[in-house]
Parts: C-alpha cells; structure tokens; sequence
C-alpha cells in the first residue's frame, strides 16, 4: 500500500469514529447529518491527536472537506519526514 | 440519570466523553453555554437526578457566573433537596501575578457568596489548571471551548469519581488498635508520658490522625478499639496526654488480653453491623491477618507507617461522605444506647418483663417529604432485616408514593434509653381484598426487641377482615434473620415462585401478646 493510500484509510477511520459513515474523497460537511459543524470540529481534533499536528486557527475554521483535510494531512507530515 | 451541563461549549460528541457515557446512564447538555436555561428547563430537570455544572470562570465573566448561580441556588437548588448538584468551578491560574491575584480575588467572592447561602445537596468542587496545555485560544475562539481537547479527560475522570463516592456504600464502623495506631509507641512499656502523641516529631502524625478520626465520627462513622492493653491505663492516656479521642468516642471498646478476633466478632454482634461495612486498622501484620482468617469479609489497614494513613483514607472512597443526612449524625447515638441496651440484656435474664421494662414505643408515619430520604436510605442500605432487598431510586419510590393502592410508612422507635428515631419502613399493596407486604426493612440496631413482631402485628390490627401477606427474596445476605423471624407461628407458607416466597400472616394468640410488651 503507497503511503498515500494508507493515509487516506486512516482518515476513513476518523470519519467512521465520529461520524459513523464511510466517506469518499468528494464529500463535504452537511453531506451527512451527522457531518454537522460540531462534528466537524471532532473530526479535525481527531486528526491533530492521531496525525501528531496542529491545525492553525485559520485552517481549522476554514477545513470543511474530506479533500481539504486529506490534502492538509498529507502536506504537514511529508514535511515532517 | 445525570446530566452535564456548563457555560462553554461542551462538546458532547466528542469521543472523549464515551468512557463516561458507557459507565453511566448520563446526558450531556447539547447547547452552548446553556447550564442556566437547562437546570430551569423542567423536562430536563425532572428526568435528571443529579447535575454536573462545569464553569469556567475567567477575569470577565465572574460577575455574570455569580450572579447566575446564586439565582439558580436560591430558586432552583435549594428548594428541591431531593436532587443533588455537582459544581466544577474551573479557574486558569495566570504566571502574571496581578492577573492571577485578581481572578483569585473574584473566584473566593464566588465560593464565599455560595458557602453562605448554600444546602446539603449542594457540593463545590475546584478544578485548576497545572499544566502549561490547560487552555486553547483557537478553541476558544472557534469552538467555544477554551481548553485544550485532552482536558475533557480530565473533566470526565473527576465526574467519574464524584459519581462513584455517591454510589459507593461507606464503612459504618471504623476498628482501631491503639499502641502505634491511635499513638506512637506501646503504652505498655513507655508508660502515659513516653508514648507519642502531638508535640514534636511523629506524634504530630498521630494527633492529627485522630483529629481526623473525630471528623469521621461527627459524620456518623462508629469508632470502635480492640486492643491487647489495660483499659484503665488506655482511657487515663487518652485523658492525660489529652488526646482528640476520648472514652466517650468510642462505642463498645474491646481492651483487654483476648484475641482480636474474638472481640471484634463480640462488637459486631453487639452492633449488629456486618464485617462487610467495617474496617479494621492496625499496625500489626499478624494480629490483622488472624482476623481476616477468621472474619474474613472485614475489611483492613495495615499502618505499617503512620505517615501514610491519610493516603488510605482518601484514597478509600467509602471513607467518604457525599450526603450527610441528620440521620447519619444522630447515628453514633443510637449505636451508644443499642450497646448500652445489649449490656443489660446480657445481665438480665431475656423475658417479657424484660421487654417491658424498656418502655418502648412505636410510632408509625405515612411518608412524606420530611422523612423521604429517610425511607430511601433505609431501603438502600439495609441488608440483614430487609425482606424484598429492593434497592428503590428516588424517581421509582416516588412513583410507588403516588400510587393509591400502595402505602408506605415509616415506623420510629423510642424506649427508655432514648429515641432511636425512625427505624424501619414497609410498603403494603392492596389488591381487592388482598393486602401484601411487598417490602419491609428494618435498621438491625433495633433487632431482638420484639419490635419486628409489633410492626406485623399492628398491620394485621389494621386490616382486620382481610387476607394479609408478605413476601421475602431470600438471598445470602438475608437469609439468617429473616429465616428465623418467619418460623414463628404466625407465619404460614403461601406459595413460592424463583426466589420469592409468600407468607401468610395468621393472627395469633402469640401474635397478640406482643402488643404487652409495647406502650
């Protein structure tokens, strides 16, 4: 598995923890109703505590898609590697 | 139920929370900053039985918080002492000192504000920041959560164990050894002046272990001794040195040269307590080994070093008190007149002149709002004389209350010695012409008195044309009294489904004396 794709499934997994749903690269918030903007909220904590990052107080206002936190995601740790 | 409540966000999806939610039956507020409208909002306030309101208080808006509470104390907490209420106050400790000294400055005006005007079902508890990760500004800002996400941790562990000390069943009696245990050293062999006690050094330790101890017994916890010593010397100790402790604290102390086991098996049965509910301290491994092997549900305490007592205890959540009900206080009383009572009946020969002479007086209540928590307490907590060990909520005898077919009352006893004050309580249900005792307890402290015999027959008194019955779940726990109470003759087998067993209750002639031996 390319490292891309193994990131992406563990995104799944965060959406599948709160949200309950399996996701595909194209859904955004309110696709769901239970992808509501607290749940959102849950779901980028999630991502700062399993991908070891923090979002700034501008990108976490502002990430509302699978793709804008999966392309995030993927930015920040190549930069740590 | 609980139900969580603050004036932040409280992000109630968050994954965090699920430990607790999983533990316990609880709902967490869905609104932000909503812990005011949700306490007055009645739906919510009449599903929920106890409320944990977290507050964070910051430099701009304590005067907000006080205001609000102290309207929600005076209107709402205080006028339903049924239900009980947990407030978290949160403060952030600032590293500038004149911030820090300011918000300190508002956070003493709020408690001062709330210890005056507060009761019983109100608790206070403080939760300050120590670590550099206690507050997110971007939280803050955008999630209205001024913390960071961890935090929730946090708060979830503190709720955990404020809910575990209202569940848990405290000790009833406390057992101490003396030499090294209530003071330092063996007062056999240092005599009065040598042991420690206060002054410098270790005996601090043990002076304020009793001040503690004191504390305990104000609560309603017994204080009991076994030890191997002269009991003359150990009460003129207590009384030279002037100790916290003293004769007067103790209820049937065991000083003497017998083995412990034998005299803390004599204080129980005295008592009537269970090993379960006690706990036994002493410095020595053996002595507390012996007493496990042959009372082995005691709990015990080895104080190997004295130091580390206060560890124990406030580690132990059944060391612990949330509700301290007048009952509870009165309790140290009432277990000084059953050990006076149980002294006498061991001098004087067991007989109706006996039960006469003691000049006892039933008196019966309905329930009411007064003796409610009562009536619950005595349902929770007894075991050894309860005959359906139905451990009713408030909201389930609440309900049995407004029931019209079902009575419940509550009996209180009184007899030369003193009052005991409301000792038992049975629920009767009427079906046609039909009436059950469906649930009787009874506190053991009044057993072998007869009074279990004038309850059934006043019942019986009352309905005089009807058919009564009474059931019993016979388990371990309450097999032994119970079993022997119901081989009396006015007890009839009825029938027997699983566990549950029904009598018939049959108005005899022996039945009819005990009404003799009654005022």
């Amino acid at each position: 598995m390319t490292q891309e794709k193994f990131l992406f499934n563990e995104i799944k997994l965060v959406f599948q923890k709160i949200i309950k749903r399996k996701i595909n690269i194209k859904n955004k918030i309110y696709d769901f109703k239970e992808w509501d903007s607290l749940a959102n909220f849950n779901i980028l904590l999630l991502c700062e505590k399993k991908f070891k990052l923090k979002f700034t107080t501008q990108e976490f206002s502002k990430l509302n898609s699978v793709k804008e936190i999966y392309n995030l995601v993927k930015k920040r740790s190549k930069k740590k590697t | 139920m609980h139900f969580i409540t603050s004036n932040f966000n409280n992000l109630n999806t968050n994954y965090l929370w699920n430990k607790l939610k999983s533990k316990y039956k609880l709902s967490i507020d869905n609104n932000y900053d909503n812990f005011y409208f949700s306490i007055n909002n009645d739906l919510i306030f009449n599903n929920n039985q106890y409320f944990h309101i977290l507050l964070y208080c910051e430099n701009n808006n304590y005067t907000e918080i006080k205001k609000k509470i102290i309207n929600l104390v005076k209107k709402k907490i205080n006028k339903s002492l049924k239900k009980t209420f947990h407030i978290y106050l949160i403060r952030e400790r600032s590293e500038n000192l004149k911030k820090n000294s300011e918000n300190l400055k508002y956070f003493s005006e709020i408690l001062n504000n709330l210890n005056k005007i507060k009761k019983e079902n109100l608790h206070i508890h403080l939760f300050e920041n120590f670590n550099k990760n206690f507050s997110n500004l971007r939280n803050k800002v955008i999630l209205k959560f001024p913390f960071d996400i961890n935090i929730i941790k946090n708060f979830s562990k503190k709720i955990d164990s404020v809910i575990k000390i209202s569940i848990s069943k405290p000790y009833k009696l406390i057992i101490l050894d003396c030499d090294n245990t209530l003071w330092g050293g063996v007062l056999d062999e240092s005599k009065i002046k040598g042991i420690n006690y206060s002054g410098e050094g270790i005996g601090q330790i043990f002076e304020m272990f009793q001040k503690e101890l004191k504390k305990l017994k104000d609560q309603g916890f017994i204080l009991s001794i076994s030890s191997k010593n002269n009991e003359k010397k150990v009460w003129d100790a207590m009384k030279e040195r002037s100790m916290h402790l003293n004769r007067k604290d103790f209820i049937s102390p065991k000083i003497n040269w017998e083995e412990k086991q034998i005299n803390i098996d004599r204080t129980l049965k005295e008592l009537s307590l269970r090993p379960n509910d006690t706990v036994f301290i002493d410095d020595n491994k053996l002595e507390l080994q012996k007493v496990k092997h042959y009372i082995p549900n005691i709990n015990t305490i080895h104080v190997d070093d004295i130091s580390k007592i206060f560890d124990y205890l406030n580690n132990d959540l059944r060391f612990q008190k949330i509700k301290n009900i007048k009952e509870d206080k009165k309790k140290y009383y009432q277990y000084k007149i059953k050990s006076d009572f149980e002294s006498l009946k061991n001098t004087i020969k067991t007989s109706k002149s006996f039960y006469k002479n003691l000049k006892q007086k039933i008196t019966f209540h309905n329930i009411n709002n007064k003796n409610f928590e009562r009536c619950l307490q005595l349902f929770q907590k007894t075991n050894q004389f309860n005959f359906s060990l139905n451990r009713f909520t408030e909201i389930q005898l609440n309900k049995l209350k407004k029931n019209k077919n079902v009575k419940i009352k509550l009996f209180s006893l009184k007899d030369k010695f003193g009052d005991h004050g409301l000792v038992g309580s049975y629920i009767i249900k009427k079906d046609k012409k039909k009436y059950t005792i469906t649930d009787f307890a009874m506190s053991c402290r009044i057993l072998s008195r007869m009074a279990e015999d004038y309850v059934i027959f006043s019942i019986v008194k009352e309905y005089p044309q009807d058919k009564i019955y009474i059931n019993y779940n016979k388990t371990n726990i309450n097999q032994d009294l119970i079993g022997r109470f119901l081989e009396k003759n006015y007890f009839k087998f009825f029938n027997k489904k699983k566990n549950c067993i029904k009598y018939e209750i049959i108005n005899t002639r022996e039945l009819n004396d005990t009404r003799k031996i009654f005022i």
